[in-house]
């Protein structure tokens, strides 16, 4: 009996290998899906806005087309005189989104709002 | 009589190569005025420092003189001692002066043989100062005498500006001929000017005893409180609040280990205008400039939105919620970066502020990398600034390639010593500031080598208030010195641009180019300068077009008339301004409902204080949709 169950064991084996590597691939999309907070410049057109009532919530409403079900937009604040500032908290990469964004025809470019930093070095420490 | 005589019939023709007529003496050498040692000789000339737009006509002026030096050859140099008591004048009468060699076409203007040195030299004073093309017959008739060794002209020098800063002499990279960016000389040319603004786009600002002179307001422009740590987002202040940090703070491990405050923005505010020649501290590249603060970068960096309105900001364009700025800015300092390309939304403002002929300089960055990876280093239309070491090599951490358009001092501190990095206004606080406003430090970086370009570009405003962008940069890269080949690490023109920068040869350049106002006494009476050249303007753009006129008149300005005629559907959509040549802006005209087609009107301006000579320009901008027009002439009328 215990060698029957010794090979029932070897010869599920493959079996144990196989559920593993379902388990690890359904785990790691869920891990990529993580929401992550982006904040993008998006520039749009201008005569959108001269032409538009209520044209930051009509914007809103057009980018919101291009998200996912449980990602959420935030218009922070206006910035330069056809673009906005705008957080939004996504499943999608960055890339994603911006392509997303893009293909909107009142969108003439979106870019993360990328941080910067002092250009000084360090001392020294070789 | 007799003994002038014999000074005459000592001197008879030889030959000399001209060029050795304009030799500078020998015993006036640059080096040992620059040496850190030579803070002895410090040396004020005061007409530089009350005016510095007088310095360009002080130079020149300079190189007229009326005293010639002749040297005899040495087997006379006995005979003429004869002729001289010892430390006294000879004077020449009318009788005498043919004597002294009825040849030479000196002899009757020579009024008299000054001092005989123990090398056989006499000085020679003639009646009136006369310039080297004046000079220069008369001195190829003398160096061709056979008794006279040389005869050169007695140039009037004026000992270099050096300021009396307590720790001046430990600020290498302003005057040493390996790394330093050849300072002392371009200070006799200017030292700044209060319209020559430049903006540092930063970490903010701390009060300070040798800086803040020479600061104007700014503004807090971060938006996100937490980075700001000052309780709220955007303000009116824009004091340093901090960027210490814990390890990994910022997110991503970032950063790696606890960092103390910086105080970035009061270093590289420093370095371009520290308070000079106020016997305290350090000097700055343009003592008489001012610095806008406009604050930026908080804890953990700062976001590229909050910079690019800066930029906007500072080149005087409107910035929604912000009250205008009163004092645009001439050129911007960006010590900062990160990898990436360069936006479009950075792109177009340094677009915008270019066309509103602001200056803008990049550090290149400091990941011993190619620049061309590093926003907004990368970017087009701005001066990428790589850092050289003290050797003149390239700094160590400095990033190079086609991106670099020249070096300048960055530094290299180590844990042996900092000496070697660049000296500039600090505080010690490690988190918040203290009260000390008197702390120095030495940082390294290309953070450290942009704003010794900021500085200079400003000071070439100073000379020339309205020169491009283009002009500045191209100017910057035709006069940098070559990078010293003997050095470990030595930079090399793909590496690290056309060279170090160097101050003295690009001020001196431009000095060259300035024309030099007409002495005609009909100046004072009514002149007009005329611009005919049409220009299209844009619609519904507040950059508008910018028409140059040079104006050839010494003087002040005074009462001036200024005519437009422009053709232009609804010309209430037109904004006009006049540009003088301190950079000065007086609006003449604001949009208003006026739906006329034809603008032809002038505007009385009074420019009382203002230089009449330089370049003046018209600034027409449209600010509605659909009109559209040209300007067709503008005239500036003086009385």
């Amino acid at each position: 009996m215990p060698v029957l169950s010794y090979g029932f064991l070897f010869m599920k084996k493959r079996w144990l290998y196989t559920c593993l590597l379902i388990v690890l691939l359904t785990h790691l999309p869920a891990k990529a899906q993580e929401a992550s907070q982006y904040r993008f410049i998006i520039a749009f057109h201008c005569h959108f806005i001269q032409d538009t009532q209520s044209w930051r919530q009509t914007l809103l409403h057009q980018l919101t087309t291009t998200l996912g079900k449980n990602d959420a937009i935030q218009w922070e604040r206006d910035f330069g005189q056809c673009s906005g500032i705008l957080s939004v908290h996504s499943q999608r990469s960055s890339q994603q989104l911006i392509k997303g964004f893009e293909q909107l025809p009142i969108v003439r470019y979106a870019e993360e709002d990328t941080p910067m930093h002092p250009a000084q070095q360090e001392v020294n420490v070789r | 009589m007799a003994k002038l005589i014999r000074l005459s019939s000592l001197t008879t023709g030889c030959t000399l190569s001209v060029s050795a007529l304009i030799t500078v003496p020998a015993f006036i050498t640059a080096q040992a005025l620059i040496a850190p040692q030579a803070q002895a000789l410090q040396s004020k000339v005061t007409a530089f420092e009350s005016d510095p737009a007088l310095t360009t006509h002080k130079a020149k002026a300079s190189a007229k003189t009326d005293r010639i030096i002749i040297k005899y050859k040495k087997t006379l140099h006995s005979e003429l001692a004869k002729s001289f008591k010892r430390g006294q004048d000879k004077r020449v009468n009318s009788d005498d002066q043919s004597a002294i060699n009825p040849n030479w076409a000196i002899a009757k203007t020579v009024l008299a043989a000054k001092r005989l040195s123990s090398k056989g030299t006499v000085v020679l004073k003639l009646d009136s100062k006369q310039s080297l093309d004046e000079l220069e017959p008369t001195l190829k008739q003398l160096n061709q005498d056979p008794n006279v060794e040389y005869a050169e002209p007695d140039l009037i020098m004026h000992i270099q500006k050096i300021p009396n800063d307590d720790r001046y002499a430990e600020q290498w990279h302003f005057f040493e001929e390996l790394g330093g960016m050849n300072l002392p000389k371009a200070w006799d040319i200017t030292t700044g000017s209060l319209e020559a603004v430049v903006a540092v786009i930063d970490t903010g600002i701390l009060p300070h005893d040798d800086l803040t002179a020479n600061l104007l307001g700014g503004y807090d422009f971060i938006s996100d409180p937490d980075s700001a740590r000052d309780f709220d987002g955007r303000d009116a202040d824009p004091t340093d609040e901090g960027d210490w940090a814990t390890a990994g703070s910022c997110g991503g491990g970032f950063p790696k280990w606890s960092t103390p405050s910086s105080w970035h923005g009061t270093h590289v505010a420093g370095t371009i205008a520290a308070a000079s020649d106020n016997q305290l501290g350090v000097a700055g590249v343009a003592w008489h400039s001012k610095v806008l603060p406009i604050r930026a970068l908080g804890h953990c960096g700062g976001y590229s939105s909050d910079i690019i309105e800066g930029i906007r900001w500072a080149a005087g364009y409107s910035v929604k919620g912000i009250p205008d700025n009163p004092t645009p800015a001439k050129v911007i300092n960006l010590s900062l970066g990160g990898y990436g390309k360069c936006t479009r939304a950075y792109q177009e403002a340094i677009d915008e502020a270019r066309a509103k002929g602001v200056t803008l300089v990049v550090a290149a960055g400091n990941d011993n990398d190619y620049a061309s990876r590093y926003a907004p280093a990368n970017c087009d239309g701005v001066i990428t600034v790589a850092a050289n070491n003290r050797q003149g090599g390239r700094a160590y951490y400095s990033n190079y390639g086609a991106a670099v358009d020249i070096t300048a001092p960055g530094g290299e501190t180590s844990k042996e010593g900092s000496s070697d990095g660049v000296l500039s206004t600090i505080n010690t606080g490690s988190r918040s500031a203290n009260s000390e406003n008197t702390s120095y430090g030495y940082y390294q970086g290309t953070s450290m080598a942009a704003p010794h370009v900021a500085g200079l570009v400003s000071l070439m405003y100073s000379l020339s208030p309205n020169i491009e962008p283009d002009r500045v940069e191209n100017l910057l890269k035709q006069t940098a010195r070559a990078f010293p080949e003997e050095t470990p690490k030595a930079c090399t023109l793909t590496a690290c641009g056309s060279g170090i920068v160097d101050a003295n040869a690009v001020l001196t350049k431009i000095q060259g180019e300035l024309p030099v106002p007409e002495e005609n006494p009909a100046e004072q009476n009514t002149q007009t300068f005329t611009n005919n050249e049409w220009h299209f303007i844009p619609d519904n753009d507040p950059s508008g077009i910018s028409s140059r006129l040079f104006v050839n008149r010494k003087g002040l300005a005074g009462k001036v008339k200024i005519r437009v005629d422009i053709a232009h559907d609804y010309i209430g959509d037109l904004k006009i301004r006049l540009l003088d040549p301190t950079g000065k802006a007086q609006v003449l005209r604001k949009p208003n409902s006026d739906d006329g087609d034809h603008l032809t009107k002038h505007w009385d301006v009074e420019a009382l204080a203002i230089p009449a000579f330089g370049e003046w320009a018209l600034e027409v901008s449209d600010h509605y949709r659909q009109d559209t027009g040209y300007l067709k002439s503008w005239s500036i009328q003086f009385e």
